[in-house]
């Protein structure tokens, strides 16, 4: 398997997980698996895909069920060593106090070389900087986090992840704030970086471009999960989505598109 | 290796922030000098030297000192000054640890409640006569105040496991003003027959004139080992800068290590409240000024934050004998005079700022 940059895929299993806030269970018996390809987690706002990723990153512990990456209990390691497998890109409100872009992107070699240590070892120096050119934000290296556009920090971001080398990568809404070359690009180079990733996308025909395999999310529940095109049906997407959609086939690149509309506004 | 040529190595940035360290050393020691060669009895500069000299090298240098001077500068200003130094760093450095673990630059000891947690607990000491009033006690007592606050503010403004800077604000300022009363009732309660009054009233304004060598050992001790711990954690008190959701994903333990933060912070503020009172501000200003001069990463900014501190108290305290000549203000009057409009200025900011 691909190992670019060092990182080789590992197999991500979410094992019948439930997610409990405050006493009410947020999402209920979640199981998916990711290995060595790029999984879409789809679902409408408030469906629990951020819910199902927290779990995964060590945000928030499921009240029952496992979390497996690399063969590891994620919620039975050390945070440090899941960070060592796992990697993600998540919305996290501003800050007031700033870091410059390769502060922030060398924050992701925290869970390698030891505890105490903050002197930056040439392999941490390496990294960066890769994971900075790859992401394309090596220009930015000595800019404010502040002084960045919403796209730019979401790809500084993305170079943080990858500075920490992970061979699971999830990715809460990574296209946020992209214009649409650089959605595609990004969703392009989480392609080929050849690590397993599971990504939750607003956008259904980036999500049937781009990823392997969709899960969808309803209500805390998974109501479908297969390829784009299994997965994405009229039916499923009236029930799930509310909307009305036809499949089509894109002319330029030859992939499986949707066609939607309100239904307000359908022609027929 | 010049994988990526623009990544330009910080070379520039860490070169500066080198010379910011190397001129706030010699700041300080000039500052110490000035301090200790200004007071009721003016001794010249020259004549301090020669006496610090005299006492710490080996061999023996003659002194142009009386033995009057010597005995007012050894026994009396250069604790002084030093517990200056020592304290102003303390407070910087917790300063600037509690903001970033909270994530608002308005988090200060004094503004969290943590210097009022620790007043308490060695003015009880003081007032109540529990215990031996040692200066090992005192320092034990107030850290156990100042961590009893910080727990207590960080329990309220938790909610579902999860903390807000908003109401970890909230909370400590209603944390601060309770224990300020609980604080001006022992007092006053104390006040009739007259024990210990004169000494809690210095610490309820923030002086350091009651230095002497003995308050500064464990202070000092603090000071060192927490400032090395905190730099060598300074990559994770970056990744708490992003916010917990990245920080959790880094590898990092958000709530464990806010409580460790939060331990560190009282242990080094209940130390020096419990010599010099509730002095408040420091830890706000220096931090916010440092981070405006060499940038947000840690590994620079609890350091030159400790050297800014150190440095601002020691002026602050040669002004606080210099106003009102020949007596000499509480020097925690002048740095709320100079601290609390600053705090209004940055409040006055962030919420035009976001929310
Ligand atoms: N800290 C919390 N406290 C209470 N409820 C929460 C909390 N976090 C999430 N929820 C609730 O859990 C549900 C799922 O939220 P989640 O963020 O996982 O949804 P999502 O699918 O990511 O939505 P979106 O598409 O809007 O990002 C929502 O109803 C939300 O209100
Ligand atoms: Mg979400």
């Amino acid at each position: 398997m691909s190992t670019q940059g060092g990182m080789e895929a590992a197999a991500l299993y979410v094992d019948k997980i439930t997610v409990e806030i405050a006493g009410r269970t947020i999402v209920e018996e979640i199981s998916l698996s990711a290995e060595r390809n790029v999984v879409g987690l789809i679902g409408p706002n408030g469906s629990g895909k951020s819910t199902v990723l927290r779990a995964i990153y060590r945000m928030l512990r499921p009240a029952s069920g496992r979390v497996l990456a690399a063969d590891r209990d994620v919620w039975k390691s050390r945070p440090r060593e899941a960070a060592r497998v796992t990697a993600a890109v998540v919305q996290d409100g501003p800050s007031d106090l700033e870091l410059t872009v390769a502060e922030c992107v060398a924050t992701g070699r925290i869970a390698h070389g030891p505890l105490f240590g903050s002197s930056v070892q040439p392999e941490d120096t390496l990294a960066i900087e890769r994971a900075m050119m790859r992401a394309g934000v090596n220009d930015l290296a000595n800019r404010d986090m502040s002084s960045l556009s919403g796209g730019e920090r979401q790809r500084v971001q993305l170079a943080r992840a990858l500075a920490q080398e992970p061979r699971i990568l999830v990715l809460d809404e990574p296209t946020n704030h992209l214009d649409i070359r650089h959605q595609l690009e990004l969703m392009t180079l989480v392609r080929t970086l050849g690590v397993t990733t599971l990504v939750t996308l607003h956008d259904l025909n980036l999500a049937a471009a781009y990823c392997d395999r969709l899960v969808i999310l309803s209500k805390g529940q998974v109501v479908a999960s297969g390829t784009p095109g299994e997965t994405l049906t009229p039916d499923l997407l009236l029930k799930v989505f509310g909307i009305r959609a036809q499949s089509i086939t894109n002319p330029l690149t030859g992939r499986m598109q949707l066609a939607y509309g309100h239904e307000t506004e359908l022609k027929s | 290796m010049t994988l990526v040529p623009n990544m330009a190595p910080p070379t520039n940035g860490t070169v500066r922030r080198r010379n910011t360290i190397v001129v706030l050393m010699i700041a300080c020691a000039v500052a110490v000098v000035l301090s200790v060669s200004t007071g009721s009895v003016p001794i010249a500069p020259n004549r301090v030297l020669s006496v610090i000299a005299e006492h710490i090298l080996p061999w023996s240098v003659s002194t142009a000192a009386t033995d009057v001077e010597t005995r007012i500068i050894w026994e009396f200003r250069l604790p002084r000054a030093l517990l200056g130094l020592i304290v102003g760093a303390s407070l910087a450095v917790a300063g600037a640890v509690l903001q970033s673990v909270v994530r608002n630059p308005l988090a200060d000891p004094f503004v969290f409640g943590i210097s009022s947690g620790a007043s308490v607990a060695a003015v009880a000491m003081l007032t109540l006569g529990i215990g031996v009033l040692t200066t090992v006690t005192v320092p034990i007592a107030a850290f156990g105040g100042a961590l009893a606050a910080t727990l207590t503010v960080f329990l309220l403004a938790q909610r579902r496991g999860r903390v807000t800077p908003g109401r970890l604000i909230l909370a400590g300022v209603a944390m601060s003003y309770l224990l300020s009363s609980v604080t001006s009732y022992l007092v006053l309660r104390a006040s009739a027959p007259g024990q210990g009054v004169s000494q809690v009233l210095s610490w309820l304004s923030g002086s350091l004139a009651a230095a002497d060598w003995d308050d500064l050992g464990i202070p000092a001790l603090v000071l060192g080992v927490a400032t090395l711990v905190l730099v060598l954690l300074s990559r994770i008190l970056n990744a708490l800068l992003i916010g917990d959701e990245t920080a959790a994903s880094l590898g990092v333990d958000v709530g464990h290590f806010r409580l460790v933060m939060f331990i560190i912070t009282s242990l080094l503020v209940g130390v020096v409240v419990a010599v010099s009172g509730a002095i408040g501000f420091v830890g706000l200003v220096v931090p916010h000024a440092v981070r405006m001069f060499v940038g947000s990463d840690h590994r620079w900014v609890l350091p030159i934050s400790a050297l800014a501190g150190g440095l601002l108290l020691v002026v602050v305290d040669i002004a606080a004998r210099l106003i009102i000549a020949p007596s000499e203000l509480p020097v925690g009057l002048l740095t709320a005079a100079i601290g609390a409009p600053f705090f209004l200025w940055m409040l006055k900011r962030s919420s035009r700022g976001e929310a």
